[in-house]
């Protein structure tokens, strides 16, 4: 069954293992349920016929020693029950621990901003690590580790198609691990309160095969290129004079700044504002010129630019590919 | 130069001008004063209750319009009913509000009203303790919502999480009057459990051993123990988190060697018996309802004792399972979702119980019966649900979705808010003397039960479906759209249901059928008194040969004569075999727990703004303790007989 | 037919039970000791309160401790011992009034009552004001990170405890000087019992704070 972003969903073994545990337990839950709603409502049948035929209550030592026999049948129905469940959680949980032997792991550190991501990929060349936002890319049969921090307060980290959450906790390194199986698209949200725009504090979640990662990587390594038509130009200017330069930063221009995402390759990315807009140059705008107006309380200022210095910076923004 | 007792105080013939009958002279000496002073000075148990009672129930209903508020902004993607910063105060105070101001504080106060009269006492053991912890409870809960409405209301969460709430990144004082607000009920929660304990320990009825104390008194000593251990931690927590914004101590910042961990783990080892402390009252209700309305005594009386003192001792080792997705060793969470499971047992064990019950009986299904089998079919659910969150890799997935509010409003409604409307359609003759109407109160009744599950269930499958919990709004495209908005509906329909039922309690306030002192044949003494109960509960105290004291016997009661008629005079006995042991003069009417409660809020809420607000605070306390203590002096109107320990010896 | 005429048709039973008395009680003492007395059970659960109290930040001190690789935190210093074992010491002493005052009220002794009771105020003054000292030994500011922190708020949860019980002890010093009133002698028993808690929960505060940093 395929519930598209439940935790059904599944593109990789951890979250197959959780479903598969998940859907024997409500099973298990529901056939419970279905058995105390009987015998609940056998129960008050029996004794409604009591009533019926004008006995009273049974306080009989036969009729009690039944009842003991049938109460303590159910406790250990209810015990042993309670054992499979453990078991099969005990079993479920070492099969979606990190794989020991696995090869030649990606590793990315992942750290949680109220409120976007930051995702660092640390090759095994560090002149090759990478840093970029708001966007994930795995290649398809790899096993991924997943280091998760935090600059500010708790955040966690949840691809429900890829495995069960783990939180980012300032002052502690928490690990996790994904595996996508199948390419797909995905979007992933934060799932631990952490403030104003918890609600659309996302991610999307890229799963390639392993050529199109290695193309996208090397593309988002590559600076951005110089601009050429005057208009982009123009853009350059207003984005390194004008605040924006506070905050964000451009491989290969001055824009240094990690306070907010890094915007080197903005133009490829199918979202923005922590994956909670589409990526559309009317989008781009209205959340340049007052981000209060769709993420109240996100920490990204208004920017009062007249038209032409919008349009030049978003001409700008779109050569970022 | 031994004490030996001044003229006044030897004992006093009958005054010739004390009114004739016996029930004119008890009314005399245990009424409340007049008017409003005898309001504000009552040291009644049942008056301090029910006021306790109506609090709780009118922040219940703040709360439940924040939920609605909430509801209409989820109704529809992208919403602009409400922006995130209202909405983070409105589920953050909906929740504390609920749980520190309503269930709680609620669930005391039944135990409050009722067990004093179902152990055959006539007032709990501290009245001026019992007065001050109501006024604390509700200067706390003024505070938080004066922080709402003057939008200083805390926007946290209900738990609260460093470093979200800690000095970095929630400026100003919502964090802090949530803090006190929690200082302030959990004083109100020790002090309530401690009244309960110690009436249940030292004033039952003779011949009520411990092993003939009704089920739900049980249950409410066990709460109250729980109410001891675990209070103190959220209360030292929320201490630690205030110190943290108001004088710069470090517990919770890691760059100085505090943990955000430190906080989870001080927060849910009280917030897991927490819920438990609200549950099992209300299994205390359901085992009084289940055994009058089936006709006969709860089945299996020991299990089902044990099994609470099982649920109590157990509750204690399970908080981790609130932590599964932070670092953790493998072999840390498999205890606690072990330790979570196990639980299930003593609790299946009493619900079995109650089924033997209902079994064997002959049941009759008036409203509050109507409550219990509501209360079977949602909790069950509850804790299922439960059982998919105990479990690690699947807590992995659905923790921190919108499963968790669906899990935690089916236990916590259906595990003791419907036993708690059952409780109110049993108890509300035996209160006001009036019955509330069966039929609004089997429609009210199926309105909340379908309207719980319309809008719960949908929140399991959003949940399943990805939707995280504590957001404001979501996107379109997510597909969530239809299942909130079911949920909201399910939010009007339980609204509904609630409105049907003040009417049913307006309507039956002013024209119910007279009940009379037992409409429910009962088998607990509060059946044995008139309706409503007099201000001294009963003429003579009761003497209990059996569990069901009222069918144990069927003619006149014994009873113990004895007491003094012209001052407060109760009864204590043994603790395990209830045999007569000592008088024990209750105080009056007295001002004096009033101002120590002031005292106190004045000390607390001043050191939200200022840490001399403390030291003025707690001069002020001292000084009403001082006077709280102080001995009266002797009477030469009013006699008393102080037979002492040594004077018998000789 | 109403539900209570339902009920009432099938129990026979509507009214109030009448109460027969068959015991009279009225030559029962009303001044008693010990756990015959509801205070002495709500002294209990008060205790029973405070020592979960301490227990969180004790359990809190030992949090923070694994945070450390050294422990007190590097560039803080260890707390004085001398002040703080002068202090305990004191405290454990002042059980001996206490004891003896609690003896004499038992006996409905006044002067020895009260002559003890005066003897353990002072003792318990004294140990205040070591406690306060106790604070400066701890050679850090409660600010400074989160072992000055978890170190302070054992010692200051306890002091609260130690506070309360001097002025509680004086406030009953107070009234049987000038009241005497015989139903408080047990009450003064009690005052005894809540210290012997008082110090007995506060050795485990100062192994904690004092004797493990130079342990680790």
């Amino acid at each position: 069954m395929t519930w598209a972003g439940s935790i059904f969903d599944t593109a990789g073994t951890p979250a197959e293992r959780i479903a598969r545990l998940a859907w024997f337990l409500i099973i298990v839950s529901a056939v419970t349920y279905l058995l105390v709603l009987v015998a609940t409502g056998i129960a008050i049948r029996r004794a409604r016929a009591r009533r019926t035929r004008g006995d009273l209550a049974d306080t009989r030592p036969e009729t009690a020693k039944r009842l003991t026999r049938n109460v303590a049948i159910a406790t250990i129905a209810t015990t042993l029950i309670l054992l499979v469940y453990v078991t099969a959680t005990a079993l479920t949980g070492k099969a979606i621990a990190w794989p020991l032997n696995a090869r030649q792991p990606l590793t990315i550190e992942v750290t949680g901003y109220q409120w976007w991501w930051q995702f660092r990929y640390r090759d095994s060349v560090p002149s090759n690590w990478l840093t970029t936002s708001n966007e994930l890319h795995i290649p398809v049969g790899r096993p991924v580790r997943v280091i998760l921090l935090s600059n500010d307060v708790i955040h966690s980290f949840w691809i429900p198609e890829l495995h069960g959450k783990q939180d980012l906790i300032p002052g502690h390194r928490n690990t996790t691990w994904i595996q996508a199986d199948r390419p797909g698209v995905w979007k992933a949200h934060c799932a631990e309160f952490c403030g104003h725009q918890h609600a659309k504090m996302q991610f999307d979640v890229v799963a390639e095969s392993p050529a199109q990662f290695d193309q996208w990587y090397r593309r988002q390594l590559a600076s951005a290129l110089p601009p050429t038509d005057s208009a982009a130009k123009r853009g350059h200017d207003v984005f390194v004079q004008r605040t924006c330069i506070m905050c964000h930063s451009i491989n290969g221009t001055e824009a240094g700044s990690n306070v907010g995402p890094e915007l080197t390759h903005i133009a490829s990315r199918p979202s923005i504002a922590a994956g909670s807009l589409p990526n559309t140059r009317v989008n781009l705008g209205r959340w340049i010129l007052n981000p209060q107006l769709i993420k109240p309380g996100v920490r990204m200022p208004p920017n009062a630019l007249s038209p032409a210095d919008m349009n030049a910076l978003l001409d700008y923004l779109e050569t970022l590919k | 130069m031994s004490a030996q007792p001044l003229p006044a105080e030897r004992a006093v013939e009958s005054d010739p001008n004390s009114p004739a009958s016996l029930h004119d002279r008890l009314e005399r000496v245990w009424r409340n004063g007049p008017g409003l002073w005898g309001w504000l000075t009552s040291v009644n148990h049942k008056s301090i209750a029910l006021r306790s009672i109506i609090t709780a129930f009118a922040f219940f209903g703040i709360a439940g319009v924040e939920a609605a508020l909430m509801r209409v902004q989820l109704a529809r993607p992208e919403n602009s009913f409400i922006g995130p910063d209202l909405y983070n105060q409105l589920f953050t105070t909906h929740g504390s509000a609920m749980m520190f101001l309503f269930a709680v504080p609620v669930v005391q106060s039944v135990a409050l009203y009722f067990v004093p009269i179902m152990i055959g006492t006539r007032n709990v053991a501290f009245p001026r303790l019992n007065a001050f912890g109501y006024w604390t409870y509700l200067i706390g809960g003024v505070l938080l919502f004066s922080g709402l409405f003057t939008n200083t209301g805390p926007d946290q969460g209900w738990f609260s999480y460093v470093p979200l709430a800690g000095p970095g990144f929630s400026p100003g004082k919502r964090v802090d009057i949530w803090a006190q607000m929690i200082t302030f009920t959990e004083i109100a929660a020790i002090v309530a459990a401690i009244e309960v304990i110690v009436t249940v320990f030292k004033q039952r009825a003779p011949g009520m051993s411990l092993n003939r104390v009704p089920p739900f008194v049980w249950a409410m000593v066990v709460m109250s123990f729980m109410v001891l251990v675990a209070m103190p931690y959220v209360a030292t927590a929320s201490a630690m988190l205030a110190m943290d914004r108001l004088i710069a101590t470090q517990f919770f910042n890691y760059a100085e060697g505090g943990d955000a961990l430190l906080w989870q783990h001080l927060f849910w080892f009280f917030g897991h018996p927490e819920v438990y402390i609200i549950f099992i009252p209300g299994l205390g209700m359901v085992s009084a309802i289940v055994a009058t309305f089936s006709r006969r005594p709860v089945f299996g009386y020991t299990a089902v004792v044990l099994s609470l003192v099982a649920i109590g001792f157990l509750s204690f080792g399970l908080w981790v399972h609130h932590m599964f997705a932070t670092p953790l060793t493998q072999t840390g969470q498999s205890f606690f979702t072990a330790a979570s499971a196990m639980i299930a047992i003593p609790t299946g064990v009493t619900i079995f119980c109650w089924i033997a019950t209902i079994w064997s009986g002959r049941p009759r299904f008036d409203t509050p019966m109507l409550y219990v089998v509501g209360f079977i079919a949602l909790f069950t659910i509850g804790g299922l649900s439960g059982l998919l969150l105990a479990s690690v890799p699947v807590d992995l997935q659905i923790t921190d979705t919108d499963f968790l509010p669906g899990h935690i409003h089916y236990v916590l409604l259906g595990g003791m808010v419907f036993p708690l409307f059952g409780a109110l359609h049993y108890w509300f003759p035996k209160v006001t003397g009036r019955m509330m109407s069966e039929r609004l109160g089997k429609v009210s009744f199926w309105l909340l039960f379908i309207g719980v599950n319309v809008t719960f269930f949908p929140q399991l499958l959003l949940g399943i479906a990805g939707m995280p919990r504590r957001v404001y709004t979501y996107l379109a495209d997510s597909g969530w759209g239809g299942l909130n908005l079911t949920s909201s509906i399910g939010a009007g329909l339980i609204a509904l249901g609630m409105l049907l039922l003040v009417i049913n309690v307006a309507r039956s306030l002013a024209a119910g059928a007279a009940a009379g002192a037992d409409p429910w044949g009962g088998e607990t003494l509060e059946w044995a008194i008139s309706s409503p109960a007099p201000d001294y509960n009963f003429a003579y105290i009761p003497i209990v040969h059996g569990r069901s004291a009222l069918w144990a016997d069927t003619g006149d009661l014994d009873a113990v004569a004895g007491l003094r008629e012209d001052r407060r005079e109760i009864l204590q006995t043994t603790m395990l075999d209830a045999v007569p042991d000592s008088r024990h003069e209750h105080p009056d009417p007295t001002i004096v727990p009033l101002l120590t409660a002031l005292a106190v809020g004045v000390g607390l809420i001043w050191g939200i703004f200022d840490p001399i607000g403390f030291v003025v605070g707690g001069v002020l306390t001292f000084i009403a303790l001082a006077a709280w203590g102080w001995p009266e002096k002797p009477s030469l109107t009013r006699a008393r007989s102080w037979r002492c320990q040594s004077d018998r010896r000789r | 037919m109403t539900v209570v005429g339902e009920i009432a048709a099938e129990t026979g039973r509507q009214a109030e039970r009448p109460l027969r008395p068959v015991v009279n009680v009225s030559d029962l003492p009303s001044v008693v000791y010990g756990s015959r007395v509801v205070t002495w059970w709500g002294t209990t659960g008060f205790m029973a309160a405070e020592a979960a109290t301490l227990s969180a930040c004790v359990a809190s001190y030992y949090y923070v401790l694994r945070n450390y690789e050294s422990f007190p935190p590097l560039r803080t210093p260890l707390p004085d011992l001398l002040v703080p074992t002068i202090s305990l010491i004191v405290l454990i002493l002042s059980l001996v009034p206490c004891y003896l005052f609690a003896r004499a009220a038992k006996r409905l002794d006044r002067p020895a009552t009260l002559r003890w009771m005066w003897v353990a105020v002072v003792v318990m003054l004294i140990a205040t004001a070591l406690r306060l000292m106790e604070f400066s030994a701890l050679n850090v500011r409660w600010d400074a990170n989160a072992y000055a922190s978890v170190a302070w708020a054992v010692v200051f949860a306890h002091f609260t405890l130690l506070l309360a019980d001097t002025l509680e002890t004086l406030l009953f010093a107070v009234i049987m000087q000038t009241r005497e009133p015989t139903r408080y002698y047990p009450g003064v028993a009690e005052d005894a019992f809540y210290s012997y808690f008082m110090v007995a929960v506060w050795i485990p505060c100062y192994v904690t704070v004092y004797l493990v940093p130079r342990w680790v």
